[in-house]
């Protein structure tokens, strides 16, 4: 690099080149779904059978009842906030994927409206 | 479930599958990200189609509230003369689901045949249900 101070040219060198520590770990990822294409599929099928399974089985415990329309809603947009940063980087998520987590979305949602009784929303 | 609930409830889904599909739409664009949902013709298309499903409920819902207190109620009657007021119920809101079925329909099962049936009768259902939702509210004895 060269630069100019007080009207005298320097050459300027970099002291220590920091390194990219973390420059080869996305490429461990984007391998593996290329040798399993259904890894991510299935990752965020385990994403959305915790938060279902979990939620609707803590709350029949807690209050004896479950709410699964709601269950199913929270589950799905957990599984869509997980999917969409997965986006940013090739190779990790196919837009069929996410076009299905996006419906699965919108049908739990459509479950969660249709199921509210008269004093709920 | 009563006629303000279920029409509330359409609505709501309507708003809700907009507010999804954009939310998805946008973290794309600001992101520059690789993958986008705009790419998806069927997304772009259920989209713009409940969008302008919801843009003509408002205009309707516009002209109902206007016909409605322009309307008149004859001495000892219970009910209204025109039904207009109910349309917005039985017209576009019905068409949200449908856009939202059929989105599901072609996503999550294929467009397979033998699903298609399901949405079909599912989305009938729910037309019968606005329209006589909406004949009960006009004949004067709504839930």
């Amino acid at each position: 690099m060269v630069g100019k101070l007080g009207g005298v040219i320097q050459i300027k060198m970099p002291l220590y080149n920091v390194p990219n520590m973390t420059g080869e770990i996305d490429s461990a990822l984007v391998e593996t779904v290329a040798e399993v294409p259904s890894f991510i599929p299935m990752f965020l099928f385990f994403i959305f059978c915790m938060v279902f399974l979990g939620g609707s089985i803590s709350q029949k415990r807690r209050t004896g009842i479950t709410d699964l329309p709601m269950w199913a809603t929270i589950g799905s947009i957990a599984t869509l906030l997980v999917s969409l940063p997965l986006t940013m980087t090739g190779g990790l998520i196919q837009i069929d994927i996410l076009a299905i987590v996006v419906t699965v979305t919108i049908f739990s949602g459509i479950w969660l409206f249709l199921s509210r009784s008269r004093r709920e929303v | 479930m009563g006629l303000i609930q279920y029409s509330g409830s359409i609505l709501l889904v309507g708003l809700f599958a907009i507010a999804i599909i954009s939310f998805a739409i946008g973290f794309a664009d600001d992101n520059n990200a690789i993958i986008d949902l705009e790419d998806d013709s069927l997304i772009s298309n259920a989209k713009t189609g409940i969008q302008g499903n919801l843009t003509v409920y408002y205009s309707d819902t516009n002209e109902s509230s206007k016909a409605f207190t322009e309307s008149t109620i004859a001495a000892g009657s219970d009910t209204f003369e025109s039904g207009g007021v109910w349309k917005t119920m039985t017209g576009t809101l019905p068409d949200t689901m449908t856009n939202a079925f059929s989105l599901a329909y072609t996503r999550v099962f294929g467009g397979d045949v033998s699903f298609g049936i399901i949405f079909t009768v599912l989305a009938s259902f729910l037309t019968i249900l606005a329209v006589l939702y909406g004949w009960k509210a006009w004949r004067g004895n709504p839930d």
